[in-house]
């Protein structure tokens, strides 16, 4: 029946909902990986595998459940004063189930990540508002990332691959406007989605030296909204017919990308000397120079005489956003400082440096990035002891990371630049706890 | 049987602690953000987006009486409070059913704060026209409080005669004059007007920025000059004029270019076959400003259709610069003019669109995040109808529930 239920949630996570992975690219997910420093591509073995390297969850139990939660402040500032970029929160599910067939591990798992305050929240900025790229409107994005891996050669080579879900909302206003009728008409909008694969694979030449590589799909979100106006004739008096201008139809198309996540290419190496030290190194490529301008821009048609009598404006430029593509670096330790039967401790920490792939803001846009350091630390609760509940241990594991931005000052060309030179820099500090139930 | 007891206990109470920690954690760290996430810290840098401020009921800071017109308000704070020193002009219809201006002299309103005034001295002038030189108009004050306490102020004299100084050693309710103007126009293209002075002090000089070229009498009586010049002084009564090739008038006498002409359309300017006399741009106000630890020097300005007597259609404009006279002018998408508000006039059923005239603006930093100007407006049809002339405000950015008059 246990297994029913699972495997039914599973099913039921696995449909595509209205999800986006940045959370995961910025601040990682789950409190192990974050606590040694989201150095986890040839380490892996729980949930958060999906996002790090999916062909390391057969290194999880046969069936567990993770429930998460984190919090924290996102205190960036711009020309010395709090950004008010609203606080990282929000739950985190996963779930690993799998089975042992001709003595090779196969596991299928999903790790969702939702926000606390907001399901989704679209951000259209206006042409030159600062955005800061890997944190602005951050927490209010779903992200599931589900799929499944498997061993190739047992205890040595696995493979796994995962799809991380992104939707769409498209639509627009159908509308009428009349002097006679009034105006009428309706919003309509549906939900697209969108899956963008993440392929891994992990070996273990020798048994205390691991490799991990990992490919994940670029992630685009993108809003079109087809606007339809119907504009009646208009009158010099009501009834009195004379027609002033002939009835006309104004199509505004309004199109953005809302975000984007890069193409990435991730090396990892795990060193586990013995049972109780794992060292990890990870290096990421992020390949930014594929991102598009984040801004809205629009098209506008107007027929019928109104559209002989008004200006058109001029099109808006889209601003480049001039990104390049970067190397990111990431190491963590885990120490397991109390060992028993009944209980064990570990000790984590780590370090991760990403590298701004943002070039200096001279012109109308202000895509706001610097070096960012990111500092995880954390402690992990393992308790052996109920074995007539739960055959395999469970654990809570807490952590602390600290999101560093150094200090950059994005100078402008033009000295009429609406919003002037940015200085930026400042912090985001976050807490957060994993509970994983084993039941395997 | 009893450790399964146990194991129960120890699940409920981790997901207990698990449960408190998070709401502890939702409770404790930090603050929401605000409902967009981020937008209410944007910089400010006192370019755009103005809104022009509604003083209850649409009512002008300043609103000239019938036969009046208020214009060139020069805002500042000093001596702890907010000012607004202001040209006012006394105009009379004449045959062609226009007005045009009789005299002019200078008042004085004191803010109760950074937006309400009120007329000091029961509405006496504070300066007016008492050499000959002045003929009979004095007006377009600047001022600057010194060390001291005492203010200086550089005003317009005459028609388009030159530029004045005096100083007040009582907050500016008396000014000792210098004997004859300490400006005059002495460059070719100034077309003998120099006038409208706006002046800061940075960097040990005084440095001045003011109209000149032809000078227009508008319908609202005031003189408009086309485009703008640059001088500089150790002591605020010898200037020496500069341009941005490098000509001064110490060393290149009168051949020093004006700094700025009209460019943009909505400057009147022409733009198949320019011509700096075409349009104008005038009533500069200089205000230095600090982004990110870098100076810029904002220069408002009006920027007008002389010459139309009806619809001047003048609005406010901006540019900047990175030394003191090399400008740059806002681009004219999404920016310039950066003050140019419409109002929508129903006539016979069909909308037309009129726009006020904005003009003479004068701008201060009252705080980190906040810019106040002060400028002239009539609306299109004042001449007409009697409608209102004074003294506006606009402030950068606009109030959160307000939209941008820009």
């Amino acid at each position: 029946m246990r297994r029913l239920l699972a495997g039914l949630t599973l099913f039921a996570l696995l449909i595509p909902a209205a999800a986006w992975a940045t959370p995961y690219d910025t601040f990682g997910t789950g409190a192990r990986s974050i606590g040694m420093g989201m150095a986890y591509g040839a380490v892996g073995g729980d949930a958060s595998a999906m996002h790090y390297n999916p062909a390391t969850i057969v290194k999880a139990s046969t069936f567990q459940l993770e429930f998460g939660y984190r919090v924290g402040d996102i205190a960036l500032e711009m020309n010395d004063r709090q950004s008010d970029i609203d606080q990282d929160r929000g739950f985190t599910l996963g779930v690993v189930i799998g089975k042992t067939l001709l003595a090779r591990q196969f596991r299928i798992g999903v790790n969702v990540y939702t926000p606390d305050d907001h399901f989704m929240r679209f951000y259209l900025p206006q042409r030159t508002a600062p955005v800061f790229l890997r944190y602005t409107n951050i927490n209010h994005m779903q992200a599931t990332i589900t799929g499944g891996a498997f061993e190739i050669v047992p205890d040595i080579w696995s493979i796994g691959f995962g799809s991380s879900f992104v939707s769409s909302n498209t639509g627009g206003v159908d509308f009428l406007l009349s002097e006679d009728e009034g105006a009428r008409g309706n919003l309509v909008t549906r939900l697209a989605s969108k899956a963008t694969p993440v392929i891994g694979t992990y070996v273990e030449p020798l048994e205390w030296l691991h490799f991990g590589l990992t490919y994940r799909e670029k992630r685009e979100q993108s809003l079109g909204l087809p606007n339809r106006i119907d504009l009646g004739n208009l009158k010099v008096f009501k009834d009195n017919g004379i027609i002033v201008f002939q009835e006309g139809l104004e199509i505004l198309q309004v199109n953005s990308s809302t975000h984007f996540s890069p193409r990435q290419i991730n090396l990892a190496m795990a060193v586990e000397p013995n049972d109780s030290f794992i060292w990890s190194l990870d290096a990421t490529h992020y390949k930014y120079s594929e991102m598009k301008s984040n801004v809205a821009f629009s098209v506008a048609n107007l027929t019928g005489d109104l559209g002989q009598v008004l200006p058109s404006d001029p099109p808006l430029l889209i601003p480049e956003p001039k990104t390049h593509d970067v190397w990111g670096v990431a190491t963590g330790v885990e120490y397991k400082a109390i060992d028993n039967p009944k209980f064990q401790l570990h000790t984590r920490a780590g370090y991760n440096f990403r590298p701004t792939p943002v070039a200096e803001q001279t012109d109308v846009s202000n895509l706001l990035d610097s070096d960012t350091h990111i500092i995880g630390a954390g402690l992990g609760f393992t308790f052996a002891d109920f074995s007539e509940v739960f055959p395999a241990p469970i654990t809570l594991d807490i952590f602390n990371q600290f999101h560093y931005m150094e200090e950059r000052t994005m100078r402008k060309h033009d000295p009429t630049n609406d919003f002037g030179d940015v200085k930026i820099g400042g912090y985001a500090n976050s807490i957060g706890a994993t509970f994983i139930l084993r039941f395997n | 049987m009893r450790a399964k007891s146990y194991a129960k206990i120890a699940i409920w109470t981790i997901t207990a602690l698990v449960t408190a920690f998070a709401a502890a954690t939702h409770i404790a760290c930090g603050t929401q953000g605000d409902i967009i996430g981020g937008t209410t810290a944007w910089p400010v840098s006192g370019t755009k987006p103005w809104a022009k401020l509604d003083l209850g009921d649409g009512v002008l800071a300043l609103l000239a009486p019938e036969g009046e017109v208020y214009l060139e308000p020069c805002l500042i704070k000093a001596l702890g409070h907010h000012w607004i020193y202001f040209e006012r002009r006394v105009v009379e219809a004449r045959e062609d059913g226009l007005d045009y201006a009789t005299h002019s002299e200078i008042l004085v309103a004191k803010g109760r704060n950074a937006f309400d005034y009120e007329i000091e001295y029961d509405g006496l002038p504070v300066l007016y026209p008492t050499q000959d030189w002045e003929g009979e108009f004095v007006g377009a004050p600047t001022i600057l409080q010194r060390e001291d306490n005492s203010l200086v102020m550089w005003y317009a004299g005459g028609v388009a005669a030159g530029i004045g100084r005096a100083i007040s050693h009582d907050g500016g309710e008396t000014w000792e004059k210098d004997d004859g103007p300490v400006m005059v126009a002495d460059q070719k293209w100034e077309r003998g007007f120099v006038g409208a002075p706006s002046v800061i002090y940075h960097n040990h000089l005084f440095r001045m920025y003011y109209s000149g070229g032809e000078v227009t009498e508008t319908s609202t009586g005031q003189f408009a000059g086309r485009l703008i010049g640059y001088a500089d002084s150790p002591d605020g009564i010898h200037w020496t004029k500069r341009d941005h090739l490098g000509n001064n008038s110490k060393d290149d006498g009168n051949n020093v270019f004006y700094i700025m002409g009209p460019t943009q359309f909505w400057e009147g300017a022409d733009e198949v076959n320019p011509d700096p006399y075409i349009g104008g741009v005038n009533s500069p106000a200089a205000l230095m400003t600090n982004q990110a630890g870098r100076n810029v020097l904002l220069l408002y300005y009006g920027g007008n259709l002389v010459g139309d007597p009806i619809l001047h259609e003048m609005s406010v404009g901006v540019a900047g610069a990175y030394d003191y006279n090399t400008f740059t002018k806002a681009p004219i998408i999404e920016m310039n003019p950066v003050v140019n508000q419409n109002f929508d006039l129903n006539l016979w059923g069909i909308s037309e669109y009129l726009g006020y005239s904005e003009y003479s603006p004068s701008v201060i930093q009252v705080t980190f995040d906040l810019f106040l100007m002060a400028f002239a407006q009539t609306d299109p049809l004042a001449e007409l109808t009697g409608g209102s002339r004074g003294i506006g405000l606009a402030q950068n950015p606009p109030p959160r529930d307000a939209a941008a008059g820009g």
